[in-house]
Formats: structure tokens, C-alpha cells, sequence
């Protein structure tokens, strides 16, 4: 089979830039439950 | 087999490697969910925007697309790993102000590796999803399912099966829940990285330091000793992933690509 690297490189930088809020948003999640469980307002659940 | 193994060190971990004892845990039931999310519509995603139809009007092979999806994600999931655990030190070194040694950052990162290839067995299982079903939605709801099967839950059903199956266990010398347990990545993640059979809810999270090895980061053995015993589970770590590759290329190359 031929593969053309150069083009899977586009697509693969593409599918990365597409993806890439993924794991933005986890970590912005992440970080908001963690600044939520050091706030004294989480005692009361 | 483990007792007749030099000790190397008194502690099996040492503070740093405490921190990275709990990151496991932590790691083994959300890695999978990064994994899951990188690869459940990679390919749903392209046919039904019809993009996939445009793409492949270009002189490009399908090998290429697939390739070219597989590598992003795969990149890119290297990437969140890389950061995290970078950012899991940065904090377990800022919290201790302790001194990381040569063999502990060897042992994170062959830690990192092992739990690299985990999430990637996920992101292995989002592509063949992504390529069989053909609704996003379908696809993350079956991705879901298979994350609390394998890595949540089956703690619990192997618990429960090895209390359904007692009697047939003890009659004869089958191990039918030790064979069970090979089924899940994270029973192999979890004694490669701790050397327990399983972290999934219901396994416990403390309990280390007895004469079994505590995976990667016991520091009272070395990394033969390690390799040795665990070398199994390292293996299917490995394969898990490339199989599922190959599933997801194989089918996306005969795929009919119309929505």
C-alpha cells in the first residue's frame, strides 16, 4: 500500500487543532471542582 | 516467586512515588474518559458533515484519512498525558520539597508509558465505535458503557461472579475469575502501576507494602524483577491498542462512506 505521510500529517494536525478543546475543557473542569473542594461553601453538601 | 527476590530498598515507595501510587488511581478510572472523548466521533464526525465525501474527492487514500485521524488523536492524547503527569510531579515536588532521585524519575516514566498505553486501549475502543456506529450520540453512550464496565464497575461484577460461581470454583481448579479479570485493561494497568488485581470501584484504595510487589513504583525491586512478574499484562497493554487500531483501519477501508 502507498502511504502519503505528508497528507496524514495534515489531517493528523487538523484532528489535533479539532480536538484539542477536549482536554481544555477537562482541565478547566478539573480545576473549577478543585478550587470548589478548597472553598468552604463544599462543607455544606 | 516474589520471595526469593533481593530487596533493594526497606520502603516499597517513596514519597514522591506515594503522590503517584494515588495519581493511579485517580488515572485509572478517568484516563479512559480523555481517550474516550479524543476518538468516540473522529470518524461519525467527518461522514456526517459530509466532509469525508469532499476529503476523498482529493487524491487522497482512504489508509491516509484513517491514518492521518489516528495519529491526531493519538498525538494529541500524548500530549494531555505528558502534561498531566508533568503537572502531577510539579505539585507532588512543590507540596513535599523533596529531592527526586534518578530511579524515581525512571520509575514515573515508565509509570507514564504504562498509563499512556492504557487510555490509549480507550482511545482504541473510540475509533472502532466511531467507525462501526453512525450516530455520535450512539457512540458515546456505548463508549460510556464499556468505560464503567471495564474500569469502573468490574471490580464489583467480578466480585459478584466470583460469589455466584463459588461453587463451581471450589469443586474444581479453574480459576474462572482470574480469567475474567484479564478481560479489563485496567485490572492489567492497575497491577502493572500498583500490583493490585484490580482499582475499580469496590477494590479499596490504601494497602501497600506487604511482601507482594506494589507494581512500577515499589522501589524495593528492580525493574527485571518487575518485568518479570508483570511482563504478561505489559504485553497485552501493548497489543490491546494496535488490535483495535487495526479494526478501526480495516473496516473504515470498506466502509461506505455515504451519511
Amino acid at each position: 500500500m502507498n502511504y502519503d505521510f505528508e497528507k496524514a500529517l495534515i489531517i493528523a494536525k487538523k484532528e489535533f487543532a479539532d480536538k484539542l478543546w477536549t482536554p481544555i475543557f477537562y482541565l478547566y473542569s478539573g480545576l473549577s471542582y478543585w478550587q470548589f473542594s478548597q472553598s468552604p461553601i463544599e462543607k455544606f453538601f | 516467586m516474589i520471595e526469593q527476590f533481593s530487596q533493594i530498598g526497606r520502603n516499597p515507595l517513596s514519597a514522591v512515588l506515594e503522590g503517584f501510587y494515588s495519581t493511579s488511581l485517580m488515572m485509572t478510572w478517568f484516563s479512559p474518559l480523555i481517550g474516550i472523548a479524543l476518538s468516540f466521533d473522529s470518524v461519525i464526525k467527518e461522514r456526517k458533515s459530509a466532509s469525508l465525501n469532499v476529503l476523498l474527492t482529493h487524491p487522497v487514500f482512504r489508509d491516509t484519512v484513517i491514518l492521518g485521524k489516528m495519529l491526531g488523536a493519538v498525538l494529541l492524547l500524548l500530549v494531555v498525558m505528558l502534561v498531566s503527569s508533568v503537572v502531577s510531579l510539579g505539585t507532588i515536588i512543590l507540596l513535599l520539597g523533596a529531592k527526586v532521585s534518578a530511579m524515581e524519575l525512571s520509575r514515573i516514566a515508565m509509570w507514564f508509558v504504562l498509563t499512556f498505553l492504557y487510555s490509549l486501549v480507550f482511545l482504541g475502543i473510540g475509533l472502532v465505535c466511531s467507525t462501526f456506529v453512525r450516530e455520535a450520540t450512539d457512540s458515546l453512550v456505548y463508549n460510556i458503557v464499556i468505560w464503567l464496565t471495564l474500569s469502573i464497575m468490574f471490580t464489583w461484577i467480578i466480585t459478584f461472579l466470583s460469589y455466584s460461581l463459588e461453587p463451581v470454583i471450589s469443586a474444581g481448579s479453574l480459576d474462572i475469575t482470574g480469567s475474567l479479570s484479564a478481560l479489563s485493561p485496567m485490572h492489567h494497568y492497575a497491577e502493572l502501576s500498583t500490583g493490585k488485581t484490580g482499582l475499580g470501584w469496590g477494590a479499596g484504595g490504601g494497602g501497600y507494602g506487604r511482601e507482594n510487589m506494589d507494581g512500577i513504583l515499589d522501589i524495593r525491586f528492580t525493574l527485571a524483577q518487575w518485568l518479570k512478574e508483570f511482563w504478561t499484562n505489559l504485553v497485552i497493554l501493548f497489543i490491546a491498542p494496535l488490535l483495535l487500531m487495526i479494526t478501526a483501519y480495516l473496516k473504515f477501508l470498506r466502509e461506505d462512506i455515504s451519511a
